[in-house]
């Protein structure tokens, strides 16, 4: 195998993404723990929030997890068609559209950013729903942060700059 | 063709002094000239005697609408660009203010603001609600013409090269908000900027965290925003930072033709749904 797939390989081994995950109480939150107790594996790299209602999850709260730090999010709720509050998600829907819109024009990468829909039933969606998240997330490997470094904006902007000239 | 601004001021002038007549307004809200600053400011006129303060300049960036929802249970007369019109019209279908409580004077065909990059991507040349117009009407194909393969801000860049750009433009950003103050649709009493519990905004100004405050203002964005460029215009900094909120009402066009304050009838864009509006990238 090439040096460098090994490296990349062994780069990958060592990132653990953290993803936030925001569960809908009535569905994907008990999905989830469907998917436990029927013990079914996934990736460990999930912490659980668990809201009411994906209509009630504020998408600045989704820009705040990715401030503190996520690698990548994902929100689960009931599918359409299916709120426990009637129509819940279908506001929440148009939402994440934006928010999701919003992030990837201003460089957030699509893989971080999953919206999907998972009913109680569905432990084992959850399940692989969970997995491939976490290999998207992967992909695009850890979070840097909304903005490239000031510097290195500066400096591919004005060539090489010396070190001492940012001081 | 677009009006020149001599015309509408003159007509203006015109107008102000029948509306007085014909209403009982607590004051009429326009453009003059600034007393101590020699710019185009807003006005508030009393009488008909001052009717000939009123002008129309290209630089009468502020935007009018907002400087109503002070005095909003007494009747008032304002003078509304297209843009400030779509403002108006929104505040009375989110029910901000009594569309019996305003006498709106249209600009019609208007010639746009000097050095405001919105106008150039302007769909909106004629006010949408008025009472009383100024100028000739801009037909809807002299529109599509002049918007023929304009493109809006920053709409060919890649996401890694406006990530840079952000980088570089907030960089320079105080956190002052005038931004968000100068916006027509930014009304709340309580903003999330001033709210500690919860607490979105850390302290302090840095490239980041003033990222944050703009990601954040533009999600309060989509189906408010009208495009009017206030926000760009009154930077004291000179950042481009419209080009986030225009990327999301461009796409809220697409995806759900919503315009926001198209008419005071339409519900917002977050307040409605369609049970068959799409999932564009969800998993
Ligand atoms: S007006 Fe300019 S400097 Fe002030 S908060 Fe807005 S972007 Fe930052
Ligand atoms: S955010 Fe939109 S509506 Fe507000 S000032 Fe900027 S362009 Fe105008
Ligand atoms: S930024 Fe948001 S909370 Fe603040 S005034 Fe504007 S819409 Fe209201």
């Amino acid at each position: 195998m090439a040096t460098a797939q090994k490296e990349k390989q062994a780069q990958q081994k060592e990132f653990d993404p953290k993803i936030i995950a925001f569960l809908c109480n009535w569905c994907s939150y008990a999905a989830a723990d469907l998917a436990g107790s029927s013990r079914l594996q996934y990736p460990s790299n999930i912490r659980t929030i668990r809201i009411p209602c994906t209509g009630r999850l504020n998408p600045l709260l989704v820009i705040k997890a990715l401030n503190k730090g996520a690698d990548g999010i994902l929100v689960s709720g009931c599918h359409p068609g299916d709120c426990h509050y009637i129509d819940g998600n279908y506001y929440a829907r148009r939402r994440f559209t934006m928010l999701k819109d919003l992030l990837e024009f201003s460089g957030v990468e699509p893989e971080r950013l999953n919206f999907t829909w998972c009913s109680a039933a569905e432990g084992r969606r959850f399940a692989e729903i969970v997995r491939k998240v976490v290999e998207r997330v992967e992909s695009v490997g850890p979070w840097q942060g909304f903005l490239s470094e000031p510097d290195v904006v500066a400096e591919k902007e004005a060539g090489e700059i010396e070190d001492g000239e940012f001081l | 063709m677009a009006n020149s601004y001599k015309e509408i001021t003159k007509e203006l002038q015109e107008i102000a002094a029948e509306v007085f007549a014909e209403h009982e307004i607590k004051h009429l809200v326009g453009f003059g000239r600034g007393e101590f600053s020699g710019l185009t400011e807003p006005v508030f006129l009393k009488n008909p005697e001052e009717a000939e303060r009123l002008i129309f300049q290209d630089d009468a960036a502020p935007m009018l609408s907002k400087y109503l929802l002070k005095y909003k249970p007494d009747l008032q007369a304002v003078v509304a660009k297209p843009c400030d019109s779509r403002a108006l019209a929104y505040y009375i279908s989110e029910g901000k203010i009594s569309r019996d409580n305003l006498v709106i004077i249209g600009i019609n065909g208007c010639p746009g603001i000097e050095g405001n990059t919105a106008c150039q991507e302007c769909d909106t040349r004629n006010p949408v609600i008025a009472d009383y117009t100024v100028g000739e009407e801009m037909s809807q194909q002299e529109l599509e013409a002049e918007l023929e393969g304009v493109k809006y801000l920053l709409e060919d860049m890649t996401p890694a090269e406006r990530k840079e750009h952000y980088s570089r433009e907030f960089s320079r950003c105080t956190q002052c908000y005038a931004c968000r103050d100068a916006c027509p649709v930014c009304y709340c009493d309580h903003c999330y900027v001033e709210s500690n519990q919860p607490e979105w905004l850390e302290e302090g100004s840095s490239a980041d965290k003033d990222m944050i405050f703009h990601l954040m203002r533009t999600m309060h964005m989509p189906g408010r925003c009208v495009n009017c460029g206030a926000c760009e215009m009154a930077c004291p900094e000179g950042i481009e930072m419209r080009s986030m909120t225009t990327h999301l009402y461009h796409r809220a066009k697409e995806l759900y033709n919503y315009r926001p304050g198209i008419s005071p009838e339409q519900p917002t864009l977050f307040s409605d749904f369609d049970k068959e509006d799409s999932e564009p990238g969800f998993l």
